[in-house]
C-alpha cells in the first residue's frame, strides 16, 4: 500500500540527506534497502527519464541501489548552452564554500517486499545499477535516453519500456513484455514454462529473441519492412496468409493477416514479437 | 491501473461490482484513518464498514470529475463526526478550546494491548481534535496539501500553514512526554 | 519569491514534494538561516517519530462483512441478468478480490467445460438443443466477466491474456468493447494497449468502432502505439480521416516517425 510506503520512505530519504553532505564527488549514491520479507518474492519498479537502468539478480536478501550522475559534464553543458543565471544562482554567499552541487533526489521506497526507485533524472543523466534478489518481478520504465539491462532474474514478470534505448535482457524467465521505439529488444530466456503470453515491440528496432532448446513455445512475428529470420528449430507455419473475413449487415471485409506464426517444440505460450523497420530473429538454444 | 474516479464512474452506473476493487484499495487507508484517531479496532472497522456502505448508497452523489480521494475522505470525516455526535463527544473542531480529554481514545484499549504505544501516539491523543485529524491525514494518509485542502474546504495553504503549526504543536507535546 | 516564511514547506521539503525552484532556495536558505535549520531538525525529530507508528491492517471480518453488505445489495437490485446468471455475476465479483491463481484455476475450469459442451455439440448427443443454448450462453458470460475481471490485474501478461479471452467471444458485447477501449486508452503498459487495439481491430469495419479509434489516437502519446493506430485506421480507408490526420500534423511534438506515417497514409486515402 502507497501510503505505507511513504513512510518508510522519509527513513530511506532521511539517509540521503545525511550522505549528501559529506564529499564533493557525490556523483555516486549507493544504499543497501532491506526487505520487509527477507526470501519471499518481491517487486521493482523503476521510473526514470534520463540514464539506464541495470538490474541483475543476485544471492542475497537484500535490494542495492547504485545511482550514478556525471555532474562535471552535466554543469558543462548547461555552462556552454549559456545558462549564466543558472550560474550565479549557484555562487556560494560570502565565507562559504560549495559542499554539494549535483543534489539529486533519488527516492527509494520499500513496502511489503516491494520497492520504487524513483529519481528527478528530468534535467540530468542518472544511471541506476540495482541488484535485487533473482525473485523479484521487474517493472522498469525510461522515458528518454539510455538502455534498460537485466540479467539473472527468476521472477514471475518483467516489463521493460524505452524510447531510445535498447533493452537487453538475458537469463531470464517468460513472461516478459517490452517494448522500445528506437532500440533493439534482444532476450535470452533460460526458462519459458509459464502460461502467460510475452509481447515485444519496436518500430524502429530489431528484435531478438533466444529459446531454450526445452521450451514449448508458439511464435507470432511481423515485421513491416524488415525481415524475419528463425532457426532451424522453428517450425514455422508457411501455408498461404490468412485472410479475415470481417462482415457485417452483408457486407464482407478482407484484410491479410500480417502476422507469421511458427512453434517450437509442441508449441506453447504465445510470444508476439513486432518490429516496423526492424528485423526479427527467432533462435534457439543449440 | 484503472483509476479510481474510473471506477466509481461504473459503480455509479450500475456495475456495483466495481466496488470490490475500490474496497481493496481503500480499506486499510481508510481504517487507518478512523483507528489513529479513535484507537479502538472494532469501532474502527465499523466505521469504515459505514464509509463503503455510505459509497454504495449515495454512488450518485459523486460527481464526475471528482477525485475519488478527496470523495471518500469527506465520506469518512463525515462517519466520525456522526460517530461523535452519537456518543455525545464533541470534536474540538466544534468547540476548540478545550483540550479534549474525554475521548473515547481513553475508554477503550488503545490499538492492541500488546503493541506498545509510542511516546508520539500519546503526543497526537492530546492534541485538539481539529489538529488531530490534520496529522493524521497529511502524515498517515499520504495525502496531498491539495487534497486535503479539498477535503477540509479551506485554501492550499491555509492547509500547509496548519498542518505545520499542528506538527509544532505536537512537536512541544512530545517534548514534554521524552 | 522574497521574504517568503519556508517554515510551513520544510514538511514537504523532507517527503521531497516540492517543486525544484522552491526545493533549492530552502536548500541555499538553509545554509545560512539557523533558526530554520533548527527548525528542520525539530521537524525531522517528529517525523522519525510518526514514521514509528506502524499502519495496522484490518481484520478478515471487515472484509467478510463488505462482501455480505455487496451481495445483499446485489439481490435487492432489480435484475439484469437472470437470477442464475447474477448469482454467477456475484460469484465473480467475489473473485476479483481474490488472487489470480484461483481465477488461473477458473479458467482453467472454464476452458474445459468449454471444450465439454463444443464437443457434445459436435456429437448433437446428451445436452438437448435448447438447454445447451442456455449453457453456452452463461459459458459467453462466463467467459466475459473472465475477461473483464482479469483485466483489472496488475500483471500485464495477464492483461494481455485477457485481451486474448476476448476474440473467443462470438458477439461484439458493448461492455466487452467498453473494456477494450478503455484498455486501448488507460493501460499503462504499451503493450497491452496494443494488444487490444488489435483485438478491437477486429471491429474496425464498424463506424462507431472506427470513431472511438480516432479518438483514441488523440490520446495516445506513444510513437509506437500512435503508428499503430494510423495503421488499422488507414487501412478502413475512411475519407473522414484526412482531417484527423491533418489536424494531428499540426500538433508541435509529434514524433518524426508518427509524421511519416500520417503522410504516407494521407497518399493511400487520396
Amino acid at each position: 500500500m502507497k501510503y505505507i510506503s511513504k513512510i518508510n520512505s522519509l527513513l530511506v530519504l532521511l539517509m540521503f540527506f545525511s550522505l549528501s553532505g559529506f564529499s564533493q564527488e557525490i556523483s555516486k549514491k549507493s544504499v543497501i534497502v532491506p526487505l520487509s520479507k527477507p526470501g519471499e518474492p518481491g517487486k521493482l519498479y523503476v521510473e526514470i527519464h534520463n540514464g539506464s537502468i541495470k538490474v541483475s539478480g543476485h544471492d542475497g536478501k537484500e535490494v542495492i541501489v547504485v545511482s550514478k550522475t556525471n555532474a562535471l559534464e552535466q554543469q558543462h553543458s548547461s555552462n556552454s548552452e549559456g545558462e549564466e543565471k543558472e550560474k550565479s544562482k549557484d555562487n556560494p554567499p560570502e565565507g562559504m564554500r560549495v559542499v554539494g552541487n549535483n543534489a539529486y533526489a533519488l527516492d527509494i521506497i520499500e513496502s511489503d517486499n516491494k520497492v520504487k526507485v524513483d529519481t528527478d533524472s528530468h534535467y540530468s543523466n542518472i544511471d541506476l545499477e540495482i541488484q535485487v534478489p533473482k525473485n523479484f518481478a521487474l517493472y522498469l520504465e525510461n522515458h528518454r535516453n539510455g538502455n534498460i539491462e537485466v540479467d539473472n532474474i527468476k521472477g514471475v514478470e518483467i516489463n521493460a519500456e524505452s524510447h531510445y534505448g535498447s533493452i537487453t535482457l538475458a537469463n531470464v524467465n517468460s513472461p516478459i513484455l517490452a517494448d522500445t521505439h528506437h532500440g533493439d529488444i534482444i532476450v535470452t530466456f533460460s526458462d519459458v514454462n509459464s502460461e502467460n503470453p510475452s509481447a515485444f515491440s519496436s518500430y524502429n528496432g530489431n528484435i531478438d529473441l533466444t529459446f531454450p532448446k526445452k521450451g514449448n513455445a508458439t511464435i507470432k512475428t511481423k515485421s513491416e519492412r524488415g525481415n524475419i529470420y528463425t532457426d532451424m528449430a522453428v517450425t514455422v507455419n508457411d501455408s498461404d496468409p490468412k485472410v479475415i473475413t470481417k462482415s457485417k449487415n452483408g457486407t464482407n471485409y478482407y484484410s491479410v493477416e500480417k502476422w507469421n506464426y511458427g512453434k517450437i517444440n509442441s508449441g506453447g505460450p504465445e510470444f508476439s514479437a513486432s518490429t516496423s523497420k526492424g528485423n526479427v530473429y527467432i533462435r534457439v538454444q543449440k | 491501473m484503472i483509476s479510481d474516479e474510473a471506477l466509481m464512474m461504473k459503480v455509479r452506473s450500475g456495475d456495483t461490482g466495481k466496488m470490490s476493487l475500490l474496497f481493496e484499495r481503500f480499506n486499510i487507508p481508510i481504517y487507518n484513518f478512523f483507528l489513529k484517531f479513535i484507537g479502538d479496532k472494532e469501532i474502527s472497522q465499523d466505521l469504515t464498514q459505514n464509509v463503503f456502505y455510505r459509497i454504495l448508497k449515495y454512488n450518485h452523489s459523486f460527481k464526475e470529475g471528482a477525485s475519488f480521494k478527496t470523495w471518500i475522505y469527506q465520506i469518512a470525516r463525515n462517519v466520525r463526526i456522526d460517530h461523535y455526535k452519537k456518543y455525545k463527544i464533541y470534536s474540538s473542531s466544534l468547540n476548540t478550546d478545550n483540550i479534549n480529554e474525554i475521548n473515547l481514545t481513553e475508554n477503550h484499549d488503545p490499538i492492541e494491548k500488546s503493541e506498545e504505544i509510542l511516546l508520539i501516539q500519546k503526543a497526537l491523543r492530546k492534541m485538539p481534535e481539529d489538529k488531530k485529524e490534520i496529522i493524521v491525514l497529511s502524515q498517515f494518509q499520504e495525502l496531498r496539501y491539495k487534497e486535503i485542502a479539498e477535503i477540509l474546504n479551506i485554501t492550499e495553504n491555509t492547509a500547509r500553514v496548519k498542518v505545520h503549526r499542528a506538527i509544532k504543536e505536537l512537536s512541544v507535546l512530545y517534548k514534554m512526554l521524552v | 519569491m522574497e521574504k517568503k516564511d519556508f517554515k510551513p514547506y520544510l514538511i514537504e521539503y523532507l517527503k521531497d514534494e516540492l517543486d525544484e525552484e522552491t526545493k533549492k532556495e530552502i536548500q541555499s536558505k538553509l545554509k545560512v538561516d539557523l533558526e530554520l535549520q533548527e527548525e528542520l531538525n525539530e521537524m525531522q525529530v517528529v517525523f522519525g517519530e510518526l514514521n514509528k507508528v506502524s499502519i495496522q491492517k484490518p481484520d478478515m471480518q471487515l472484509k467478510e462483512n463488505f462482501q455480505k453488505m455487496m451481495e445483499e445489495n446485489t439481490a435487492q437490485a432489480p435484475g439484469l441478468f437472470s437470477s442464475s446468471i447474477s448469482n454467477i455475476q456475484n460469484w465473480i465479483n467475489n473473485f476479483q478480490v481474490t488472487i489470480s491463481f484461483k481465477q488461473m484455476a477458473y479458467a482453467a475450469v472454464l476452458l474445459l467445460v468449454g471444450f465439454f459442451i463444443g464437443y457434445n455439440q459436435n456429437t448433437g448427443t446428451i445436452i438437448s438443443g435448447e438447454k445447451n443454448q442456455e449453457l453456452s450462453m452463461e459459458i459467453e458470460e462466463l467467459r466475459k466477466n473472465m475477461m473483464l475481471t482479469l483485466l483489472e490485474q496488475p500483471s500485464a501478461s495477464e492483461r494481455i491474456k485477457a485481451v486474448n479471452i476476448s476474440y473467443d467471444l462470438e458477439d461484439a458485447d458493448p461492455k466487452v468493447i467498453e473494456a477494450l477501449f478503455f484498455t486501448l486508452n488507460n493501460d499503462k503498459n504499451s503493450n497491452v494497449r496494443l494488444a487490444a487495439l488489435e483485438a478491437l481491430t477486429r471491429y474496425s469495419f464498424n463506424k462507431k468502432i472506427r470513431n472511438g479509434l480516432t479518438e483514441s489516437l488523440r490520446h495516445q502519446n506513444k510513437p509506437l502505439i500512435q503508428i499503430a493506430l494510423i495503421d488499422v485506421l488507414t487501412e478502413m480507408h475512411d475519407k473522414s480521416l484526412k482531417k484527423e490526420f491533418n489536424d494531428l500534423l499540426q500538433q508541435g511534438e509529434l514524433d518524426s516517425d508518427v509524421k511519416e506515417k500520417i503522410n504516407e497514409s494521407l497518399e493511400i486515402l487520396m
